[in-house]
């Protein structure tokens, strides 16, 4: 498969002519892909991208939504990325380092400084033995594969989270993707213990613990980071969600317009505003925001699960299920599988039980293999299926 | 280490002997402050005989010669040259006071490195000198390419230390040789069973006559960071139940807004900054802040100006018990960490100005008399030999080291010829280019330190035998 070492230009002050250019004559080990802001999402999706170079002088939400799009793709991994910038200020390298990312190259030196960082990736990358590729590999199984695949690339990570930071947010990640949140704390806890710099292992630690409804724990470990970068979104919707749990609406609604204030119109901002409506009961509202959501967090999807099966508890049958239809189309892709088990017992509950049976299909696939409660829900509808013309005759 | 590292040889690594035979000792006079700048060692000899007996002593890189001596002459002096296989390469430069047949005719028919005509200016001798030097790749006419030698193999550099425990998330270790920031080591444990690491950022400290390394931890990498992490706190003040006190940094920038961000961020990080406005605010201030619990001194460029060497006096005038340590951002690529100045790169990212305070900030801490364990350890850093030569060699590696340190240098062929020695000091070192990763090492051997033609003698023959054994 191509590697690719992905350029992206935000400054839009003539790279796209001379980046040729500056590279001719130079060797590279990955194949050097030349792309804007709006190429960065469908050249991620490809699953090529190994590595991002950002040329951007100034940090902004474009930068940002190209670190996070790489998190969510290519995996954390923060010396597989780099900035160009001649003079980056201290709030850049702040917002930049939220991701782990400190590498930057000057303008003027760039390419030949790519020959060297491209050369490393690649020898990383082809060798099957190194915690990046393997890395790469877990968060590939994450992305696109079933809960066999991520537990398969998880454990091919073998000790690695004993003694590499990277590695254990990356375990943490595959343990919080097949819901073993208690788990995944004490591995987040591990990697901030590995590296008490790495900022991505302390905010995924906070939203783990929002998860187990450990929100004081939560607020502490992300006010702190707020403290040292009051610019994240993501954290600052977190906050706001623990502090709504907690019961300060108030402080929920300072953090989030402030989060609004630095990137209006962010899926995240939105998500914990759809919380926050379902919460205090205003379900149409939430389910109006929820339209605009995607790649929806463990948060607001283990609320959304709780919501529909006291629903369907209720005898709501037909919300639930209406409920389970709008989460699966938002929730992450690892979480999906949890939605259409939920969606299958309130259906079982219903006695609408072929439909019941497709989402089980659809959740036995989701999961990628067996998956015990499945066969319990399966095996309880064969029951009463056996049963029912028997005792009509 | 991959064969496309190898790419010549840096100029100015080898310092290089001129050997002057002369008939009268002042001449040399305004040439040697020009050829001590370069690091060029000057040696001169006022007689033929004079010259024979240095040239076997010094092994000179090159001879510059009157034509005419007062006992004999510069053709003389070559067919001597030529007679002896190990002084057959030394270039020879010959000064002609006049186009005379007595000057003249003792040159015909032997091949001379170069020739000065009449009464030459200091600069422009000191010109042909380096140009001669130069056409001889710039290394000592004696240099044997390891692949000549059959001395290519994979080596490394190491030298011993002991892990001694942690200040906070600074690991602390006890060696004789300082450390590159700039550097990535393998720090390999003695002790089988506990893993190797990979570790950066290193800075230095001096106290009670030794070195102490710092390392962050959040910078290892490896199998090794397992270990790091049970390292025991040798911080007295947090062993004796206190606090660690916040760190104050003097900090200069320029920019009056750049500051006021950097105060923020760093107050997260229980970092207080106390802003100097200009170089010569910040060197006023350092002789008042010195003995009221300044950490460390941070400033956005060190320039070569007046209100630079004011930094580098007030610096010096600290008393060292209270000296902090400096912290100069810069993007010059050609600078260089000493025991004082620690230079950082820029543009840098966040994580190496955290780690870079934080370390100088413990390096202030009160640790050295606690210390909790010996660890024994060795640094290592892969290199690869590209020669010999009468005092030494050169070799090559992805990282810097320190001059004036005495490292291993564990190579199968060298340990054998040097009779189980394999102490080198490291005597000079050039980055290749300024944004490469490849550094070049001018290295003695401990071994080489009697009579350097014994030595080499010895080296050659050796290679001679084993160039014979390889070839049957």
């Amino acid at each position: 498969m191509e590697r690719i070492c992905l350029l992206v230009d935000l400054n839009t002050n003539g790279l796209e002519q001379t980046w040729m250019a500056d590279v001719e004559g130079k060797s590279f080990s990955l194949k050097l892909s030349y792309v804007s802001f709006e190429e960065v999402q469908p050249m991620m999706e490809t699953g090529c991208v190994v590595s991002m170079v950002i040329f951007s002088e100034h940090s902004g939400n474009q930068v940002i939504e190209c670190l996070t799009l790489f998190r969510k793709y290519v995996g954390t991994i923060p010396s597989f990325q780099a900035l160009v910038a001649q003079d980056p200020d201290p709030m850049y390298l702040t917002e930049v380092f939220e991701y782990g990312v400190e590498l930057y190259l000057s303008p003027e030196t760039w390419a030949a400084e790519l020959v060297e960082f491209t050369e490393h990736i690649a020898a990383l990358v082809e060798d099957p033995e190194s915690i990046e590729s393997k890395t790469l590999a877990l968060n590939h199984s994450i992305v696109y594969g079933d809960q066999g695949q991520i537990v398969r690339s998880k454990e091919a990570l073998g000790n690695a989270d004993s003694y590499d930071y990277v590695a254990a947010y990356a375990k943490a990640n595959a343990l919080q993707a097949i819901g073993q949140y208690n788990e995944a704390v004490e591995v987040y806890r591990a990697s901030q213990q590995l590296n008490k710099t790495f900022r991505q292992a302390s905010n995924s630690l906070g939203e783990s613990l929002l998860v187990l409804g450990k929100v004081d724990e939560a607020i502490e470990i992300l006010e702190r980071l707020e403290k040292q970068n009051p610019r994240c979104v993501e954290r600052k919707a977190n906050l706001a969600t623990a502090y709504y749990e907690k019961g300060d609406a108030a402080r929920a609604e300072e953090l989030l317009a402030e989060a609004e204030s630095i990137h209006p119109g962010h899926s995240r901002v939105a998500e914990a505003r759809a919380e926050i409506l379902l919460a205090s009961g205003k379900v149409g509202e939430a389910f109006k925001m929820m339209d605009s959501l995607q790649d929806v967090g463990p948060f607001f999807a283990a609320k959304l699960n709780e919501m529909g099966i006291k629903l369907s508890q209720q005898g709501k049958g037909k919300s639930a299920i209406a409920l389970y239809k709008k989460a699966h189309k938002i929730v992450r892709h690892e979480l999906k599988y949890k939605i259409s088990l939920n969606a299958a017992l309130a259906c079982y509950r219903m006695a609408e039980y072929p439909i019941a049976l497709q989402y089980l299909s659809r959740c036995e696939k989701e999961y990628g293999g067996t998956y015990e409660k499945v066969e319990k829900i399966r095996a309880a509808i064969r029951k009463v299926l056996k049963s029912a013309p028997a005792r009509a005759g | 280490m991959t064969e496309n590292m190898v790419m010549g040889f840096a100029k100015g690594l080898t310092p290089h002997t001129v050997l002057f035979l002369v008939d009268k000792p002042e001449k040399t006079v305004s040439l040697a402050p020009l050829l001590t700048r370069l690091k060029y060692k000057l040696v001169t000899a006022v007689s033929l005989y004079e010259c024979l007996r240095l040239i076997d002593q010094e092994m000179p890189h090159l001879i510059v010669c009157d034509a005419i001596l007062p006992d004999g002459n510069a053709g003389v002096l070559y067919d001597r040259m030529q007679q002896q296989a190990l002084y057959r390469d030394i270039p020879v430069l010959v000064m002609i006071a006049s186009k005379t047949r007595e000057q003249l005719n003792p040159l015909k028919g032997r091949k001379f490195a170069g020739f000065l005509l009449g009464k030459v200016e200091p600069k422009a001798m000191l010109a042909k000198i380096v140009e001669v030097l130069e056409s001889h790749q710039d290394v000592s006419p004696f240099f044997i390419r390891a692949e000549d030698g059959c001395l290519v193999v994979d080596c490394t550099l190491a030298a011993e230390a002991k892990v001694v425990g942690r200040v906070g998330d600074q690991m602390v270790c006890q060696s004789e040789a300082e450390v590159d920031p700039d550097a990535s080591l393998l720090c390999q444990p003695q002790e089988k069973g506990k893993g190797p690491a990979i570790i950066r950022l290193g800075s230095n400290v001096h106290r009670s006559g030794s070195i102490y390394n710092l390392f962050p931890l959040n910078q290892a990498k490896g199998s090794g960071r397992t270990w790091m992490s049970h390292l025991p706190e040798i911080n007295l003040d947090r062993i004796t139940g206190g606090q660690d006190k916040r760190g104050r940094v003097l900090f200069y920038d320029p920019k009056i807004e750049r500051f006021e961000q950097f105060k923020r961020v760093f107050e997260g990080y229980d970092i207080d900054l106390i802003h100097a406005p200009s170089l010569q605010a910040a060197a006023a201030m350092m002789g008042r802040e010195a003995d009221s619990g300044v950490s460390c001194i941070y400033l956005d460029e060190l320039p070569s100006t007046a209100a630079g060497i004011a930094i580098k006096d007030a610096i010096q005038k600290i008393p060292e018990k209270f000296r902090p340590p400096v912290i100069v951002a810069t993007t010059a690529l050609n600078s260089r960490s000493t025991r004082e100045i620690r230079y950082i790169r820029k543009p840098f990212g966040l994580g190496i100005l955290v780690e870079a305070l934080d370390t100088a900030i413990k390096s202030r801490m009160n640790f050295a008399e606690g210390a909790g364990t010996k660890l024994e350890i060795h640094y290592q850093t892969p290199a690869k030999l590209l020669g010999l030569d009468e005092t030494g060699g050169i070799l090559q590696t992805k990282w810097p080291l320190v001059v004036g340190n005495k490292l291993i240098l564990q190579h199968p062929e060298l340990v054998k010829m040097w009779e189980g020695s394999a102490e080198v000091k490291i005597t000079s070192i050039v980055r290749m280019e300024p944004t490469s990763n490849i550094w070049q090492i001018k290295f003695e051997t401990i071994t080489a330190q009697g009579s350097k033609s014994k030595y080499w003698e010895k080296i050659s023959r050796h290679l001679s035998e084993k160039a014979i054994e390889s070839a049957g």
